[in-house]
């Protein structure tokens, strides 16, 4: 059924080609061939989170970045990656500009959750999208998206749910139809959308789902420095084996100012309102946003905002204000420097809520400094806070990152990261009290490729002190030597390891080698 | 005339410049300046038809059967001058301007989104950041990117970086995903208020979506208490199992503080202490059966002790 699918949709690509392309016209293009065996070798448990859960051992063949031009235009591009593995990813297109574009893609994905194979899910993916562009100023659209997914999987990873498994089976579809319409001054969109799930476990979750959305903006003729904007959001999920329903309508308008000397004024209005048929509930959320900024050229910039957030079910109604700061300063290209400062304090006004009162802050300072010759170094402080005083609860954490490119051109680049992330939390009971931290180091060096050989080599080592003690280690390495001009060799070797010494038993080890060939390919 | 690289500099507001911006946007693209044509440009900058050959921006000049007018001088204005007299300075280049005026010099074919999709706090758009930011004509990726890879996007955001190390995480570094699978810049006014659970999840994990008959108010962004699937989970990484904020039971206790015991500490406190909350709770995201979100299948599991008359209920009326 599946490969029936994907031969459909390449017979629909090669009609669109073939229907806008005419003999006559010349070509070129090209692309490569790359093909190789991966092989793994790998040992422990706890394989669902490791970097190496979607990798396959076999033979692998691939087109990377396949095109062919046609003189008239039409364009044909192609990425066609591990055609031959489990974890396929296919990417395919025809274009024309300002005529038309479609295109496909086609992926598969797994996540084992042991390592006889057999508890896993696995999930397809086809989808595609088409264009066309029967006028300068108006642009129609339509595609599909099918996505299948089946396979057993554990709800827990933990020591103590592993006889805890849930099986899938399912396939979520959605199809889109809409268009576009633009003229110097601004655009109109219109879309319709339809979603259908299907439960092959259970029959009583089918369910579908209709929306429509319609969006606009536009500067104001003979005053451009205004722009208008607004939209419409219509949408209602529908439960096959019932009656149940949840609706919702949303629209939302905005104002942006660009006034003089920098100035910018910018104010939005969202309002929602979202019916539940099941107890009869009705939802409206109001926001309000305003923000005024100054910049001055590429050399600095400020941006003071407020929003306020009405939640509302006629029971149960909080209101929230949230204000934010940022501004940025750019020192000749060299130095750039960012600060921000968001906070939100909500209040339960009537009624009661299962979280209650709630008050968040967080702030992000950046310094970056470029030198051109010897490459940059940023530095970043990352905070966040959020208390709830009915809850009696507050986390707490900041992170610190460091990170730098060293490109002196004679030597290559090195590539350095390191980032620190604490913080704690608490709450009303002692016993779930705790801190937590993480450790992230990271090196990469790419040396100036010396005659016809390109290596790269890195590491990246990970410590995380929260609810477990955990570290991870990765190593990779990459040599490529080129050969008769249009061909590469390639040996790539992965290295992959995490230990949990908390939780006993709990370990992993991968050992990945890579070994292929590529061939350049030109056409015309 | 002297054209200034730097259109930021032009005063927005006075008559005459407006005149010449309604101009701008409203005259057929390749009439601006039809005194340069590509041929000229591309006899200095020969590399440069190729780099948009397979692109949208494709030139007209080398089209056999062009649809769109797209020149060299579409984008770069100032032609005539850098034409006698090249130099970096008296040519435009869009690459080189900030958020609004970028915006007017890439608006003349395209919508910017951050107009069209965009409410509320916009980082990007807060920071002046241009549209050359992230996108590139000349020898573009995917999307006319500069790179849509996670990689690019954590060069600003990196504090992130580290939480997709983490033991549970969204296959960032495998390469399966990337940022814009979830932060569409595009969608934005796919706002969460209008679902149940978040829209983004949705596309991906729908098995988890409702309606339910019995919700999970705080996995419901429109609900009043609720803020949607991040309630519970950190999108970008974990190290508890699925993502989850806090493990095993405390994530639960987190906010019902004042139901749960830390154990399951009852008549069965010796068969089934220490148990986690998902082995009974097991439809935390809704329930068609149960209000208390059990699993419909307990009583064939645990032999049916937990159903017996006087104890517990799938509806949770009855119940200890």
């Amino acid at each position: 059924m599946k490969q029936f699918q994907i031969e459909k949709l390449t017979g629909l690509v090669l009609a669109c080609v073939l229907g806008a392309v005419t003999t006559g016209f010349a070509g070129d293009g090209g692309g490569r061939v790359k093909a190789g065996y991966i092989y793994i070798d790998e040992e422990g448990n706890h394989a669902v989170n490791q970097e190496t859960y979607n990798s396959y051992e076999g033979f692998g063949l691939s087109f990377e970045d396949w095109k062919y031009r046609w003189d008239n235009g039409v364009t044909l591009k192609a990425n066609l990656h591990n055609i031959t593995l489990n974890n396929r990813n296919l990417r395919a297109s025809a274009s024309k500009p300002g005529l038309f574009n479609i295109s496909l893609r086609n992926s598969q994905y797994r996540r084992s959750y042991d390592f006889d194979g057999g508890r896993f899910t696995r999930r397809w993916t086809t989808g595609g999208q088409l264009s066309i562009q029967p006028h300068r100023n108006a642009k129609l659209f339509g595609g599909f998206t099918k996505a299948d997914k089946h396979g057993v999987s554990s709800l827990s990873t933990t020591t103590v749910s592993d006889s805890v498994f849930s099986s899938t089976d399912y396939a979520h579809s959605s199809y889109n139809i809409g268009g576009q319409a633009f003229c110097p001054y601004g655009s109109a969109r219109i879309e319709y959308r339809r979603y259908d799930f299907d439960d092959q476990l259970s029959a009583n979750r089918d369910r579908k789902a209709n929306s429509i959305r319609v969006d606009a903006s536009t500067l104001v003729p003979g005053a451009n420095w205004i722009n208008l904007s607004g939209g419409y959001y219509h949408r209602v999920n529908e439960l096959d084996a019932s009656e149940l329903e949840l609706k919702t309508n949303q629209g939302w308008g905005g104002v942006k100012l660009y006034l003089p000397k920098g100035h910018l004024l910018d104010y939005r209005i969202l309002f929602a309102r979202t019916r539940h048929s099941g107890d009869d509930s009705e939802t409206d959320n109001v926001i309000n946003t305003i923000v005024v900024g100054k910049s001055i050229g590429r050399i600095a910039g400020v941006r003071i905002g407020y929003e306020n957030r009405i939640s509302d079910d006629l029971v149960d109604r909080t209101v929230s204000h949230g204000f934010l700061f940022r501004g940025w300063y750019n020192y000749q290209q060299r130095l750039f420097l960012k600060a921000s400062l968001a906070t939100r304090k909500k209040e339960v006004k009537t009624g009661t809520t299962l979280l209650g009162d709630e008050n968040v802050t967080r702030h992000r300072l950046t310094a970056r400094y470029r030198d051109d010759r010897w490459g940059d170094f940023t530095a970043q402080w990352q905070g966040r806070i959020r208390e709830n005083q009915d809850l009696r609860s507050k986390v707490d954490y900041n992170a610190i990152s460091l990170d730098g490119n060293l490109t002196p051109s004679e030597y290559g680049r090195l590539s350095l990261r390191y980032s620190y992330y604490v913080g704690k939390y608490e709450n009303n009971s002692d016993e779930i009290n705790y801190q937590f931290s993480d450790h992230v180091v990271a090196a990469t060096l790419y040396p100036k490729a010396y005659r016809d050989i390109t290596v790269h080599v890195g590491a990246t080592y990970y410590r995380s002190r929260r609810d477990r003690d955990a570290e991870k280690f990765s190593l990779n390495f990459a040599a490529v030597y080129r050969f008769l001009d249009d061909h590469e060799l390639e040996i790539k070797y992965q290295v992959f390891n995490f230990d949990d010494f908390i939780a006993g038993g709990s370990y992993y080890t991968a050992n990945i080698v890579e070994i292929s060939v590529t061939k350049a390919i030109s056409i015309g | 005339m002297e054209v200034s690289a730097w259109p930021t500099q032009r005063p927005l507001f006075p008559i005459w410049a407006l005149g010449a911006n309604i101009l701008l946007l409203t005259g057929s693209v390749l009439a601006q300046e039809a005194a340069v044509d590509d041929e000229t440009c591309l006899a200095c900058h020969d590399d440069y038809e190729l780099s948009v050959a397979d692109s949208p921006h494709r030139l007209s000049s080398q089209t056999s059967q062009p649809v769109v007018q797209i020149g060299c001088i579409s984008c770069h204005s100032g032609g005539e001058v850098h034409a006698e007299d090249p130099s970096e300075d008296n040519i435009s280049n869009p690459a080189r301007l900030i958020g609004q005026e970028t915006g007017r010099a890439c608006r003349k074919c395209h919508q910017p989104h951050r107009e069209l999709d965009n409410y509320g706090f916009d980082a990007h758009a807060d920071l002046e950041l241009s549209c050359s930011e992230c996108h590139r004509v000349h020898n573009y990726g995917r999307e006319m990117l500069l790179d849509d890879r996670a990689e690019f996007c954590l060069r600003c955001h990196q504090s992130v970086q580290a939480t997709f190390e983490r033991r549970s995480n969204h296959p960032i570094g495998q390469g399966i995903m990337t940022c814009l699978s979830c932060h569409r810049f595009t969608r934005r006014a796919d706002h969460n208020t209008a679902y149940g659970l978040s829209r983004v999840c949705q596309d991906c994990h729908p098995e988890q979506g409702g309606p339910f008959l019995h919700e999970h108010g705080a996995a419901l962004a429109y609900e009043v208490g609720g803020s949607g699937c991040i309630e519970c989970h950190n999108p970008h990484g974990s190290e508890n199992d699925r993502l989850l904020r806090l493990p095993g039971n405390e994530l639960c206790r987190s906010c019902h503080v004042e139901h749960v015991t830390r154990n399951h500490q009852n008549l069965w406190d010796e068969v089934w202490s220490r148990q986690p909350c998902q082995t009974c709770h097991i439809e935390t995201h809704g329930s068609f059966v149960s209000e208390l979100y059990l699993d419909p299948d307990l009583p064939a599991k645990l032999g049916g002790n937990c159903y017996d008359p006087g104890c517990h209920s799938l509806s949770g009326q009855g119940g200890k």
